[in-house]
């Protein structure tokens, strides 16, 4: 292969970026010919997206969730816990900020209830996450299926709330939360900043980062000498969890506001999953990636107003993961 | 005439040089059991994989029933009237036992209808002594029941000849005798059985003729009935290998005196990863100033021993005490603390991190001692001029300490994992085979190092390699069959260490 790519593998997601969006580019090309706007307007919603400041702005509010729970999973993909369990950590973090403000009759101030719903939803995500952790270290269970499984508990549990107990009006919809809890994307990047350098920190930093890699690279190493692999399951399977439900919050507060069952469509918690591959199970990178995937995300719906259809973007950010992949086998060698 | 397969001059030379067979020659008859034996690393199983089809010799052929024979895989083997069990009978978890059987058949080219089958089955269950239950899951069989099934197979397909390859590991004294019958039946219908060992009295006790390896080649082949345990074993490891008293060179009365216990193993029971108890009542004792070997064939419990030793297998019955203090039921991370040094058996996976670099793996082993590189956040300059002091211990040239593990050699890689250990400063080293796959000059080294650092520990090496034991070693016991079966002084009597090692 390339001796450049070889000896610098930061560059390795770069190429696959790059073919990504070439094959995207080519479905472009077959979805403009048939798309009511045209090539021409697809091209000019791309120049829109990435320059005007509104979608700028939309694309850091969607930021929220996505790079929350990728930064978190890093941290489990380190130590090769393949846990996709952020969608329902996510889900869960945005019906307790939901029930914490509108249905718990505590009406508290939004300088108390806007920091206690990040914590509470936070540590509803790192329960979910802990019991996935327990049920791998004990008895062995597969994390992907576990965590698969949880998220479609949390999401039926949501879809009962909001057609049952949580209704309002006709339609299975909840209560909005007021425009005072509401958060701007200055709150949003900074909450996803901080836990974004939270993470690396850890990961890079800290001697419990050098223990999940060590984990993750070889078990083997880390139980001979002496480096307790029950605890650091359950610590990344908990602190992804943490940041996973942290997204959930900021799902709530920053962009969708109630739950319906149609909340859940767009998968943030499955973006963060690839995302996480995408950066290599780099913080640093993830946080990155989340924004560029945001923004396609974002764009994907300014082309749906135009007529294209959502499952667009959903396959260009998955060729794009794939891209990476298969860029990365083939530098490895 | 009576001779059903000849194998004639053949080589084998695996990736990296290694001479397993070095022109072999020898004759398989029809109706006998013939013993292979010879000591690990003799080159017994890649003959009888060589047979099987499993390897490609460089050079020589086979000859079966008179005519050339070149198996180009297993199933060619399999429908040429040849089957091999192998030390682990590979199954398929997920199928029952008799879905497993039907593959095998198929595999070799017989189709057959399950009712007919499950028939000829119950008979040969009687013919052979024991049931097999057919539709239990292949994954919950014990390896004595894989065993079993495997000679079931053979017989469905009406093998002329069968190769097994240690089959009598797992097994108990009661299972051996049992197991040896059916051999002997097997033979009695005209078959040929070779049967693969390293241990001197099951070879005596079940062969007509034992033919024995050294180093990949025939060294021997004997009328059971006309040899002597003795004469087998000197074939085994060579007359010039061992002189009857052992004497190094450099061989130095200890200016020390022998100091307090550091480490005790008192009546240890420990069970294996199969479940069959492996170490059955070890006591022994390392003292501050001494290194103590444990010889023995490979899988006679050592590995077990090993891993009770430094806290990752839970004894079921026993006492593990270092220091005066009793650390049965402690984590490996405890016994770090106290002053264990651990050396594995392996180095990439077990002892060093592939893909992370030479600090951090130097770095991660100090995380359970709570030293000097930080109590939470890792001070990584300091973590660096640790790696560098280690480095320094060893001449060892490392150009980048943040480059991977896996750009030094397996030499290397030794030395500074050895030195890592060394630099916590350790009361006990407990290290098992730490020169294993080494070239003569690294291991040497590698010896020098554990000899060196005796002087301000204790150390115990379990190694399969007995020269290097009666070389570096104060004292060795010797585990046979999960059991020590002779402690020796210097200065060391090979002869009856070996006996003990086979015995």
């Amino acid at each position: 292969m390339n001796p450049m790519l070889a000896s610098r593998p930061s560059l390795r997601p770069l190429v696959g970026v790059t073919i990504g969006l070439i094959a995207g580019f080519a479905l472009a090309l077959i979805l403009g010919s048939i798309s009511p706007a045209g090539f021409k307007g697809m091209a000019s919603s791309l120049v829109w997206v990435y320059t005007s400041p509104a979608p700028l702005i939309f694309t850091l509010t969607l930021l929220g969730p996505i790079a929350c729970a990728a930064v978190g999973l890093t941290l489990a993909y380190r130590a090769r816990f393949i846990t996709i369990g952020s969608e329902g950590q996510i889900l869960l973090g945005s019906i307790v900020t939901l029930w914490l403000i509108e249905y718990s009759d505590l009406n508290l101030h939004p300088t108390i209830a806007i920091p206690t719903s990040i914590v509470l939803g936070g540590f509803a995500g790192a329960f979910l996450g802990f019991v996935v952790g327990l049920l791998r270290v004990y008895v062995n269970a597969n994390e992907i299926l576990v965590s698969l499984m949880l998220n479609y508990v949390i999401l039926y549990i949501l879809n009962h709330l909001a057609s049952g107990p949580w209704r309002v009006g006709p339609f299975a919809i909840t209560r909005s939360v007021g425009e005072e809890y509401r958060l701007g994307p200055l709150a949003i990047v900074v909450t996803t900043v901080s836990l974004t350098l939270l993470c690396w920190v850890l990961l890079t930093r800290s001697k419990f980062g050098l223990a999940i890699k060590v984990y993750g690279r070889a078990p083997r190493v880390a139980e001979t000498y002496g480096l307790n692999s029950k605890t650091i399951v359950l610590a990344v399977a908990m602190l992804s969890g943490f940041t996973s439900g942290v997204g959930g919050v900021l799902m709530m507060l920053g962009f969708q506001h109630n739950l319906s069952p149609m909340s859940v469509s767009p998968g943030y918690g499955y973006m963060g999953v690839l995302v996480s591959w995408l950066s290599a199970n780099n913080p640093l990178v993830a946080l990155l990636a989340s924004w560029f995937f945001s923004s396609i995300l974002v764009l994907g719906r300014s082309l749906q107003a135009s007529g294209l259809p959502i499952g667009y973007v959903l396959a260009i950010q998955s060729i794009i993961v794939l891209s990476v992949m298969i860029a990365r086998r083939l530098t490895s060698r | 005439m009576n001779t059903f397969l000849s194998i004639r001059d053949v080589r084998v030379v695996y990736p990296g040089g290694v001479i397993a067979n070095d022109d072999v020659s020898l004759d398989i008859r029809r109706g006998e059991v013939l013993a292979l034996l010879g000591e690990n690393g003799a080159g017994k199983t890649t003959l009888i994989r060589v047979v099987a089809g499993l390897v490609k010799p460089v050079k020589g052929e086979l000859v079966l029933d008179g005519v050339r024979f070149k198996p180009s895989s297993y199933r060619d083997a399999l429908r040429n009237g040849i089957y091999m069990v192998p030390q682990m009978p590979q199954f398929f978890d997920g199928l029952t036992v008799l879905e497993d059987i039907m593959l095998t058949l198929r595999l070799a080219g017989r189709s057959i209808n399950r009712g007919r089958l499950e028939a000829r089955i119950a008979d040969l269950e009687g013919l052979l002594g024991f049931k097999v239950n057919l539709s239990s899951h292949c994954w919950s069989l014990s390896i004595g029941e894989k065993q079993r099934v495997e000679l079931l197979k053979a017989l469905l397909l009406d093998s002329k000849m069968l190769m097994l390859d240690e089959p009598t590991t797992h097994m108990t004294p009661h299972e051996f005798n049992s197991f040896k019958g059916l051999l002997r039946g097997l033979a009695g219908e005209g078959r040929s059985v070779v049967f693969v060992t390293h241990k001197v009295y099951e070879a005596l006790s079940v062969a007509d003729r034992v033919a024995v390896m050294r180093k990949g080649r025939i060294v021997g082949v004997f009328q059971a009935g006309e040899v002597s345990e003795d004469i087998l074993v000197k074939y085994m490891f060579g007359e010039n290998g061992y002189h009857r008293v052992f004497t190094p060179k450099n061989y130095k009365e200890p200016v020390h005196v022998k100091g307090e216990p550091v480490l005790e193993v008192l009546d240890l029971w420990v069970k294996g990863p199969y479940g069959q108890i492996a170490v059955k009542g070890v006591s022994m004792i390392v003292r501050k100033g001494e290194v103590v070997g444990v010889a023995g064939i490979t899988g006679n419990g050592q590995r077990e021993l090993f891993e009770a030793i430094i806290g990752l297998r839970k004894p079921i019955k026993g006492r593990v005490v270092l220091n005066g203090e009793d650390v049965t039921g402690r984590d490996p991370a405890y016994r770090i603390r106290k002053g264990v040094a651990v050396i594995p058996e392996e180095r990439v996976g077990w002892g060093l991190a592939s893909g992370l670099t030479v600090v951090e793996n130097i770095a991660f082993s100090l995380i359970p001692v709570n030293s000097s590189i930080g109590r939470f956040i890792v001070d990584w300059r300091k973590a660096r001029e640790v790696a560098e002091e280690v480095v320094a211990m060893i001449d060892v040239k490392v150009h980048d300490l943040s480059a991977t593990i896996d750009s030094l050699s397996g030499g290397n890689m030794q030395r500074l994992m050895i030195a890592r250990e060394l630099y916590k400063r350790p009361i006990l080293i407990v290290a098992m085979n730490p020169t294993g796959g080494l070239d003569l000059q690294t291991s040497k080294i590698v010896r020098g190092m554990v000899v060196g650092s005796s002087k301000a520990s204790a150390v115990l090496v379990i190694s399969e390699d007995l020269e290097e034991l009666l070389e570096i070693s104060d004292r060795i016991y010797v585990m046979s069959d999960g059991v020590v079966k002779g402690v020796f002084e210097k200065p060391f009597n090979a002869d009856y260490i070996i006996r003990a090692m086979v015995g």
